[in-house]
């Protein structure tokens, strides 16, 4: 095979790919080219055109859609994605994943600075889920509006949609997706999940005969971000006598007696004999053990008593009790809970181990699911969960019973609107991605083979 | 400097240094069993015949979570305490290499020569000065008889150390002992494995009584056997009086013998219990310290199981089903006596059944422990006589546990197909193949245009073609033993992306008949395999075990896992291809054949998008298979985001390349950084210790992990000095005519990235 006649296979392969990226730039002057991957229209060539398409760019819109379209917005994004996946990838070995998850991921993160080793890294990234917001626009504007339509490009398209799909149903997840935990012994029944992280102060009245009443819960995200120097003021229905002041929020904490801790007693402040002392905040969040001190406050605002809260880690952790204009209610700190439109039953569970470890081998839980007089027979298996009215049940963890006792199950519980976009997303993107890389593949096969097959020197 | 002193410096180079790596890669894998140049002596030592090594090979044991051959115990025992496959020693004067089936049977059969055999490698000598010893290197092998002097303070300081990290977790509960500072607490833990394996058959010693004492019918009664057999007749009689002293005292050493065996090997078969329950008669199965799961038959009556105060389900005549459990109650809640047969699935160290068989579910076990008991003291009689002898009765014991083995559902022929399947050593053969591949290459690359080039040529074809079949019929003989796709786990990552990564090379260098595809498929099969044996050497695990259950799907083992490892084989060829690239161009090979470059770009742009299609399907089907197993797409777990960041990094190669951000230069170079990126989701995350792929974290390889990183950025940085050293270059000569014969720059090259 000659040289010449390899080159000249080849260019026009090399030619199509290498003039895409000339033409992002010709596309930026507004010099159209016939085989430019920009839609025609932006990047008109007629000269007739040509006046009042210089009007037309001159615009500031035209503008701003040319640079979010643009190939150096998509490139940037990329960039910044990669960095914050990168650096997030690092420093949740060192602060947890819950932590590094809302200083990198979250919605409130517009900017983040690493820091790895105590160390501060000197490369300000956008918070990842407004990069991710800009690629978005920028792939429908410069991947799908702009982009030249064609059959060379139609796989491009169908892949860019793809993408914009699957960032989107992140965007969605994150929005509005609710996650906890249910675990159910065998032969019992339950109806509400408890989120793994996400704290809450639930206000029980108690009725005469000393039973609780319906609880009014404040709700998580309040106390969310609330740090230890500062107060919430919780304004309540008129129902209850009285609002809640919320103060030391502590997320990881020891609920301390003063007579017995005294030489840990550092100046903290002290309610009933008690205070709460700061411990370090472990990387998994959901072992933090939260702490408040909680004022009741008449309606006008005038302090009426103090209480200090702890969760104990436990199912139902022990509430205080205060007295307020005589009647008694109790006030607990504990992890946010939602109720399932259904309840579920769990008839069987099995787990086995690999014989001789403790590895184990599979998990399976035989459940009913209650829903008034409906009652319905599922079985979840690990990979196999269980979904009905837009809430998803997961075999998360199973527990063997103790000598006497019953063998449990964890159930992962999420409700996601965006639940099986990612599937979609999948078949998409892999039909478009196919078609595109066929295409040039066939090309470059086409191009590469040797006319004469002996080994190039 | 004319163009051919460069090719043939090119040339050269190139040869001198396939040649060094390849000495290299073969001292360092041959290194096994080598420690120092003195060996220790082991007086009185004789090589077990191959015949007795033979049929010890397919002795079941089981280890691991399943039922393998007693050579694969060996072996990753070994390794995990000796950290080679063979061990060498000094015997009578002679030079002695052992490998691991005839090194346990030493410890199980002749543990007074064990105990002299260098066993134990320690890499931080620092441990041993610690506790007084005197040692000559900082990485030296030792023999249990050498540390033992040394062994109770080492556990004093390993228990000392792990009440210290112990409180310090109290305070901090994500404290982690400092990787890199003396820890004496896995030596200790080895050496106690070690100890409970070479106590195996202590029980063989037996009771001491007069050893002429015999019993009418001929049965020895200092033997533990003997007194096992006796136990349920023994323990009657002492429900009815009180127990004599001696009788005690007899008791406490039968069950001092066996139970210095409960870590020794396991290879007693569980026991089928018969039970017959009158009506109202209940039952319990005592689990012990783990949760086991037992199978249980009702073969006439009715039985309910309990776990505690739960109702597992009733069994009714001629059903069966199994039950994990702690404590299994079983009660006959018919009218007519129940007969149930129960079986469950470990099996144990001699030690370990007689606890089993001490709970009482069937009192015929006693008889049946007895009886192996007896085989096996017969077996350790005969090793101290004649070896013909002993291979008879090795051979009966064998067959009689592959017959138990069969009868407990475990496949015929499957412990014979392991045994070969390590003597067939597929990706040892694989790697000679590859070795004496790339020597034929690289002495191809001296005069690829000769006669001589392109006999080398079709020989480097054929031995390539030799590795890659060994290659993969290692994989597929593995997915035959496990009964599962290739990969699952961190192991099985590797022969797989390197035969991945040597298939896409072979169908290149089929189409474009450059020998550039060639020899880099050469070289990463040849690098994939001695990464694959060293990974073994160090992890020292045996990774055909089963799998957790969240990994056990076939279907998503077979799709989301193949295909992301296919996205790390291509990103890591097309890295291969771009290091051909600056060395190419830095000895200027690219004057000599111009389409060389362009070549080359276009297979690493091809291979980049090779890599996004492959990354980002297993990524998203990673996610998918997350939110059917842990409830979320996606969970910014480090595996995941390594994922990623592939799939990331290729977007950014190609959109930059479209942008005309990157060109010949910068595609070569973001394809030398995208393996770092690469090596960082294969390996650096799985050091990270976080996060829910769990089985995939490994420690020990820090080290090569950095080097790698830091190897593949020199050379990113060399391509970014001759790029800048090219423009440079070009930018003096512009304007100026190209001397005749000189080939000019295709154009792409003229830009640079």
């Amino acid at each position: 095979m000659s040289d010449s006649q390899n080159e000249s296979r080849s260019t026009e392969v090399d030619e199509y790919y290498a003039k895409a990226g000339e033409k992002a730039k010709v596309g930026k002057k507004a010099k159209g080219s016939p085989k430019s991957v920009f839609n025609e229209k932006s990047v008109a060539s007629e000269k007739s055109k040509a006046g009042k398409k210089a009007v037309k760019e001159r615009s500031i819109w035209a503008w701003a859609f040319r640079v979010l379209a643009g190939f150096e917005v998509a490139i940037i994004c990329l960039l910044m994605l990669f960095a914050a996946t990168f650096f997030g990838t690092l420093e949740q070995t060192q602060v947890g994943l819950y932590q590094t998850l809302q200083k990198y991921f979250d919605m409130e993160a517009l900017f983040v600075i690493p820091k790895l080793n105590g160390k501060i890294i000197p490369l300000p990234i956008p918070g990842t889920f407004w990069v991710s917001a800009v690629l978005v626009v920028n792939m429908t504007l410069g991947g799908l509006i702009r982009a030249r339509k064609g059959w060379k490009t139609a796989g491009v398209l169908i892949a860019h949609f793809s993408m914009i799909f699957l960032l989107v149903a992140g965007g969605v997840s994150q929005i509005s997706k609710k996650e906890g935990v249910m675990h159910v012994y065998q032969g019992d029944r339950s109806d509400y999940a408890r989120s793994y992280t996400e704290p809450t102060i639930e206000i029980y009245p108690i009725g005469d005969k000393g039973q609780r009443d319906r609880p009014f819960v404040v709700d998580s995200k309040h106390l969310t971000g609330l740090k230890s120097e500062d107060s919430l003021t919780v304004r309540l229905p008129e129902e209850l006598p009285f609002d809640l002041k919320v103060s030391g929020f502590l997320r990881s904490s020891d609920l301390l007696q003063v007579g017995r801790a005294k030489d840990q007693h550092e100046g903290e402040r002290v309610v009933d004999g008690f205070f709460l002392k700061e411990t370090k905040r472990a990387q998994q969040e959901e072992t933090n053990l939260t702490g408040c001190y909680l004022t009741v406050l008449d309606k006008d605002g005038v302090a009426l008593q103090e209480v200090v809260l702890h969760y104990n880690g436990m199912l139902f952790p022990t509430p205080v009790t205060a007295l307020v204009n005589g009647e008694k209610y109790e006030f607990s700190l504990t992890r946010w809970i939602w109720p399932m439109p259904f309840e579920v039953e769990l008839d069987k569970t099995l787990g086995e181990y690999w014989p001789g470890t403790r590895d184990p081998s599979w998990f399976q839980s035989d459940i009913t699911k209650v829903e008034g007089d409906l009652r319905e027979e599922y079985s979840i298996v690990m990979n196999k969960p269980m979904r009905h009215e837009g809430v998803t049940l997961y075999q998360a963890s199973w527990a063997p019973p103790a000598p006497g006792g019953r063998p449990s199950s964890g159930f992962a519980i999420v409700q996601n609107p965006s639940d099986q976009w990612p599937k979609w997303s999948l078949y998409i993107a892999s039909f478009g991605l196919m078609l595109h890389f066929g295409m040039k593949l066939t090309r470059f096969l086409g191009s590469s083979i040797p006319k004469k097959k002996t080994p190039h020197a | 400097m004319p163009k051919k002193s460069f090719n043939g410096a090119a040339r050269w180079t190139g040869f001198a240094l396939a040649i060094v790596a390849t000495i290299w890669i073969a001292v360092v894998t041959n290194r096994d069993g080598y420690s120092k140049e003195e060996y220790q002596q082991v007086e009185g030592y004789s090589k077990w015949n191959e015949e007795t090594v033979e049929i010890a090979k397919g002795i079941p044991v089981q280890d691991g979570g399943r039922v393998k051959p007693f050579e694969t115990r060996a072996q990753f025992l070994m390794l995990k305490l000796h950290g080679a496959r063979k061990m060498k020693f000094e015997s009578g004067g002679r030079e002695m290499s052992i490998g691991p089936t005839e090194w346990l049977l030493d410890i199980l059969f002749r543990p007074e020569l064990a105990l002299k055999m260098p066993t134990f490698r320690v890499d931080d000598s620092e441990l041993l000065e610690n506790v007084g010893m005197e040692v000559e290197s900082r990485r030296d092998r030792y023999s249990y008889i050498q540390l033992e002097p040394y062994m109770q303070e080492l556990g004093k300081r390993a228990g000392d150390l792990q009440k210290e990290i112990q409180a310090k977790m109290q305070v901090d509960p994500d404290y982690k002992f400092p990787a890199g500072e003396s820890d004496p607490r896995a030596l200790a833990r080895k050496i106690m494995e070690y100890q409970g394996m070479v106590a195996s058959n202590d029980f063989s010693k037996g009771v001491t009584l007069d050893a002429s004492a015999e019993t009418a019918d001929g049965e020895q009664m200092n033997t533990v056997s003997y007194w096992v057999k006796a136990m349920p007749v023994l323990a009657a009689a002492l429900n009815q009086q009180e127990v004599p002293d001696h009788v005690q005292k007899l008791i406490n050493e039968v069950s001092f013998r066996l139970g210095r065996g409960e870590g020794g090997i396991e290879w007693l078969p569980p026991y089928e219990a018969n039970v017959v329950l009158p009506p109202g008669g209940e039952a319990t199965i005592h689990s012990g310290e783990v949760v086991k799961t037992f199978e249980v038959n009702c073969e006439s009556g009715q039985v309910e199981m309990f776990e505690g105060s739960s109702t597992l389900g009733t069994l009714e005549e001629g059903a069966g089903d199994s039950y994990p459990g702690a404590e299994l109650v079983v009660k006959n809640t018919g009218e007519v006596s129940a007969t149930l047969k129960i079986q469950g699935r470990e099996w144990m160290s001699a030690g370990n059944r007689l606890g089993e068989v001490s709970r009482g579910l069937d009192i015929t076990h006693w008889e049946r422990l007895s009886n192996d008991l007896k085989t096996l003291e017969g077996l350790c009689a005969a090793a101290e006589g004649k070896e013909s002898e002993f291979a008879e009765k090795l051979d009966d014991w064998r067959e009689e546990l592959v017959s138990r083995s069969s009868a407990l559902g475990e496949k015929e022929g499957k412990l014979e197909s392991e045994v070969t399947y390590y003597e067939k050593n597929y990706f040892v053969r694989g790697l000679v193949w590859f070795v004496l591949a790339f020597v034929v290459a690289a002495v191809s690359w001296l005069a690829p245009a000769s006669g001589w080039g392109r006999w080398t040529y079709r020989l480097t074809w054929i031995l390539g073609v030799l590795g890659a079949v060994y290659l993969t019929w290692g994989i597929v003989h593995r997915c035959i033993l496990m009964e599962r796709p290739p990969v699952g786990n961190l192991y099985d990552t590797i022969p797989f992306i390197a035969g991945g990564g040597v298939l896409v090379l072979f169908l290149l260098e089929a189409v474009t008949r450059r020998r550039i595809a060639l020899g880099a498929a050469i070289a990463v099969g040849l690098l994939g395999l001695f990464l694959a044996r060293a990974f073994e050497g160090v992890d020292a695990q045996d990774h055909m075990d089963p799998l957790r259950a969240v990994l056990r799907s076939n279907f998503w083992l077979s799709t989301h896992v193949i295909i992301i490892t296919l996205g790390y084989s291509g990103g890591l060829i097309a890295a291969a291809m771009s290091h051909v690239f600056i060395y190419a161009k830095a000895f200027r090979l690219d004057r000599t054949d111009r389409s060389l470059s362009r070549f080359l770009t276009r297979s690493v742009y091809g291979l980049v998008c090779f890599t996004l299609f492959f990354s980002l399907v297993g990524t998203v089907l990673g996610g998918i298979w997350a939110n059917d197993s842990w409830g979320r797409f996606w969970g910014w777990d480090p595996k995941e985001n390594g994922a990623m960041l592939i799939v990331l990094w290729c977007l950014i190669i190609l959109h930059a390349r479209m942008g005309g951000y990157l060109k010949e230069w910068g595609i070569h170079i973001a394809s030398v950084l995208g393996a770092i990126v690469v090596a960082f989701s294969w390996w650096g995350v799985n050091l990270l210790g976080t996060g829910l792929h769990s089985y995939g974290f490994t420690e020990g390889i820090g080290g090569a992990v950095k080097m790698f990183y830091c190897f593949e950025f020199v050379v990113a940085l060399g391509g970014i000095g001759l790029a800048i050293w090219e423009k440079k270059s070009r930018g003096k000569k512009s304007g100026r005519k190209w001397p005749e014969g000189t080939d000019q720059l295709p154009n792409e090259q003229k830009a640079l990235g």
